[in-house]
């Protein structure tokens, strides 16, 4: 998505923060060397062609956009935030970007003017795809997660 | 918050759920400024501002980590 939206001035990025589920192959951070290591290995094994931009230790930006695992956010030129999202998912995110860019490119023609809207968006829970995930970080991260419930 | 316990050694559910509540009623809503921090490239090191991501048209941002 990132690279079908690039000519089209989206700028698509993934900031990198703190390991979620951390485990024995994949430990929580102790120095900024450390997350560069766990980003690099991410980015191998998932071949993500976005920029990563690391977050610094305290997680000062993540935790200013609200410390979720795993949410994204759209922002306009100018820095008003269009959209967030508590978790990322294609299908969502593409609406709302596919909606945001259309209602800025017909605003003025069509007399547009935005108003804020909440709602619950909807995305498939696989459970075995996670319980992987997990066990790639290592068995502690299937037990802090499955046997600590 | 501390830096150990941003970076937490061991998962707890109670502790993430919590913050899926609270992200409800976090003050950077849709229509409000975006905040700016400085970021690392991690292909180049070289530290970006997040007010540059924005700055020609839209910025698409995740949040994550490998695990």
């Amino acid at each position: 998505m990132a690279i079908r939206y690039a000519d089209r001035s989206v700028r698509s990025v993934f900031v990198y923060t703190n390991e979620a589920h951390p485990g024995e192959n994949y430990r929580h951070h102790t120095s900024m060397d450390g997350k560069r290591h766990n980003a690099r290995a991410f980015q191998a094994e998932f071949g993500l062609k976005r920029d990563i931009l690391l977050d610094d230790l305290a997680g000062t930006a993540h935790r200013a956009y609200g410390t979720l695992p795993n949410m994204t956010w759209i922002i306009g030129q100018g820095g008003i935030v269009h959209y967030r999202a508590a978790w990322t998912d294609a299908r969502d995110l593409e609406n709302a970007l596919k909606a945001t860019m259309d209602g800025m490119s017909r605003r003025i023609k069509d007399k547009l003017v935005p108003f804020y809207s909440e709602r619950w968006a909807w995305r498939t829970r696989d459970d075995d795809a996670f319980r992987g995930r997990l066990a790639n970080g290592g068995p502690q991260a299937v037990t802090d997660f499955y046997d600590k419930k | 918050m501390t830096d150990q316990a941003y970076n937490y050694a061991v998962f707890d559910l109670q502790r993430d759920m919590g913050k899926f509540t609270e992200f409800q009623n976090h003050p950077l809503h849709v229509g409000t400024q975006a905040h700016d921090f400085p970021l690392e490239n991690l292909a180049t090191g070289q530290t970006t501002a997040m007010k540059d991501l924005w700055r020609n048209g839209l910025a698409v941002i995740e949040f994550g980590s490998y695990t």
